[in-house]
């Protein structure tokens, strides 16, 4: 299968034109440059061929730029149940549009490198003919390689205007800019060989104002055609939304209630895969990928899902203050004992958690019809040890209550003296 | 128990499944359903024409000027103390529970509640209190912060020392008796706690507060 015509954006030594050339012909790229340079010597054929492809064909990565500046902008939901997650589709979007980047801005470099190249081989020329005799008239030649150096210093901003950063941008318009003034410039000089000074100015006053009036009559068509086009790519990019949304819904929500339907007959299977389906569900909307994992409330959360999910009660959290860190960890383990043996012997639990500058701590309450811890046999070590215990070897503390109308462990665990930060202190 | 009239109430919400469902399952001893409503124009047609002492108000509804629940609530403010809003939403995102109630809501409750849980609050509400689900007094907790304390009653921007253990024992799932319970006084005070911080939610014009919801996603 030949490659589609286009210009590359690997290998182009100015505007990819030759590359992409040798791409759809499957012929070496060296052939394809040198068989141009020759046709540029038969007066110029293969300068005009490669600035009529120049302005035609597409850059290879048009499209791919405009899908990755798309998955940069959408809040991607990131998995949270993978530490650091760098295989997330939003940190991938990222690379690319920075690889992207690196690689326009290099391309940029050789096409200055080319036309340094080209312009001192041309002076070279120019000088060579003259030596041997044959006349040049400078008037001529001058103007019009400063028209053409315009031209493709202009011309070179075209690909690096799209997607790049807020300074990239100002730099590329200046490129234009300092591009069209040499255009201007050359002409000027060219037409000055052939008129006075006077009609020069004349004639310049007229072009202006025929601009000017060129430009009342066009600036509303082209703003419409703008306007038109950034609602056509809005559309696309909400498109595209909307079909991921569906692959996502389909994978997930649309196969549980298919198994819900299945299990019918099963209650207390039915509210767990709905259960399950909710928290994925949920994390999925509304996740947000810059906010850090791995506070306190998430490790929570995270317990909580796979407790519910191997003991079929629900398990509500809710969370105040953030805090993160090693010294959570015991605080988390008892928690999670308790939680355990919540929903194992007593039915639905309740988590609340609350994080401030000196410490955490966890409430775990469930309404089952309490129990006598002294009645708990010995080699039993639940609550004696891996909550109790656990608490008061890592400095924290935990009580207990019990009572008919439930159970609740209170587990507290003191914020470590170097691990406060003033700023959380602050959110709280 | 049989004595006192039941409750009116009108049911608002876009999702036809869920509308049903909850009627089924509001104790019909105590509630009566006058009408329901799925966006909110018709919302607010409705409610100014059954007048009902509850309006089951949900927080994403279609319609209006795309302000959901709080644009039903906030249109219907000339109707107040008459009619009451109770917000019932499947969202747990702050932005959303927050607006609602700062639009005039008096409690909150999320979708997953037992009928017998709805029909509770709705009782409440009308009655003239506030309900906070365990979810609503951890956001105010987060909002108001936990660290500093209100030292008279009438400022809007923190919590008093009461209020503070008041809204803790709600979020750990306490009931408004236990808590009483727990902290030595009367199931009335603990109303009176609550509708209290009701009351600085809506008016605090703390600026962290807007600020604060918009930038908590979700827990």
């Amino acid at each position: 299968m030949t490659a589609p015509l286009t210009r590359a954006v690997h290998g182009r030594a100015v505007a990819g034109v030759c590359a992409g050339l040798a791409g759809h012909l499957s012929l070496p790229v060296t052939w394809v440059r040198v068989g141009l340079v020759v046709l540029s010597l038969m007066g110029g054929a293969g300068l005009v061929f490669y600035a009529w492809l120049w302005i035609f064909l597409p850059s290879e990565h048009e499209d791919a730029v405009v899908t990755a500046e798309r998955v940069r902008g959408a809040a991607v939901p990131l998995p949270p149940s993978e530490p650091g997650g760098p295989s997330s589709p939003g940190l991938t979007g990222e690379v690319s549009v920075g690889a992207e980047d690196a690689l326009r801005r290099r391309a940029l470099w050789n096409g200055w490198q080319v036309i340094v190249g080209v312009v001192v081989l041309a002076i070279a020329v120019v000088l060579g003919l003259q030596t041997a005799g044959i006349p040049v008239s400078w008037g001529i030649v001058g103007p019009g390689g400063v028209v053409l150096l315009g031209m493709a210093v202009a011309w070179l901003q075209l690909d690096s205007l799209r997607g790049a950063s807020r300074r990239g941008r100002v730099v590329s318009v200046l490129q234009v800019v300092l591009g069209l003034l040499l255009v201007l410039g050359g002409v000027l000089a060219l037409a000055s060989g052939f008129v006075g000074m006077e009609e020069l100015w004349l004639g310049l006053f007229v072009a202006v104002a025929v601009l000017v009036g060129l430009l009342l009559v066009a600036a509303p068509w082209a703003l419409k055609a703008w306007r038109d086009h950034m609602a056509e790519r809005t559309a696309l990019a909400a498109q595209t939304e909307r079909a991921e949304m569906a692959a996502h819904l389909h994978d997930s929500v649309l196969q549980s209630l298919a198994l819900i339907q299945k299990n019918a007959e099963d209650p207390a299977r039915v509210a767990r895969y709905a259960r399950a389906q909710e928290r994925e569900l949920r994390q999925y909307l509304y996740q947000d990928p810059s906010r850090p994992t791995g506070t306190l409330g998430d490790r929570l959360e995270e317990l909580a899902e796979t407790l519910e999910e191997r003991h079929g009660h629900s398990i509500e959290v809710v969370t105040v203050g953030t805090a993160q860190g090693a010294w959570l960890d015991p605080l988390l383990q008892a928690a999670q004992e308790a939680m355990r043996n919540g929903v194992r012997h007593a039915g639905p639990v309740r988590v609340y958690a609350e994080a401030g500058p000196d410490g955490a701590e966890v409430f775990v309450r469930d309404r089952g019809t309490g129990f006598d811890l002294d009645a708990v046999p010995a080699d039993r070590l639940g609550v004696r040890e891996s909550i109790i215990g656990r608490m008061q070897r890592s400095g924290g503390t935990a009580q207990l209550r019990t009572g008919p109308d439930g159970t609740e462990v209170r587990l507290h665990q003191p914020r470590p003296a170097q691990q406060s930060h003033p700023t959380e202190q602050d959110r709280t | 128990m049989n004595q006192t009239p039941p409750v009116t109430v009108v049911v608002v919400d876009d999702h036809a499944i869920f509308r049903t469902g909850l009627k089924a399952d509001l104790d019909a001893d105590r509630i009566q359903v006058l009408g329901e409503a799925a966006d909110v124009d018709s919302a607010i047609a409705a409610i100014r024409q059954h007048r009902p002492a509850v309006v089951l108000l949900d927080v994403h509804l279609p319609g209006g000027r795309g302000g959901g629940g709080a644009e039903v609530a906030a249109a219907c403010h000339d109707l107040a103390p008459e009619v009451r809003f109770l917000a019932i939403s499947v969202s747990d995102a702050a932005e959303d529970v927050v607006g609602v109630i700062r639009a005039g809501a008096r409690g909150y409750l999320t979708k997953t509640a037992s009928g017998a849980e709805v029909s509770d609050a709705v009782q409440r509400v009308a009655a003239g209190d506030a309900v906070f689900s365990p979810r609503l007094a951890g956001f105010v907790l987060d909002a108001f912060g936990t660290a500093a304390v209100a030292v008279q009653d009438d400022e809007l921007d923190l919590l008093s020392e009461r209020e503070l253990e008041v809204m803790r024992l709600i979020a750990r799932g306490y009931t408004y008796k236990e808590a009483a319970k727990q902290l030595f006084i009367s199931v009335r005070t603990v109303e009176t706690h609550v509708s209290h911080v009701l009351r600085k939610l809506q008016l605090s014009n703390r600026h962290e507060l807007s600020r604060w919801a918009g930038e908590r996603g979700l827990l």
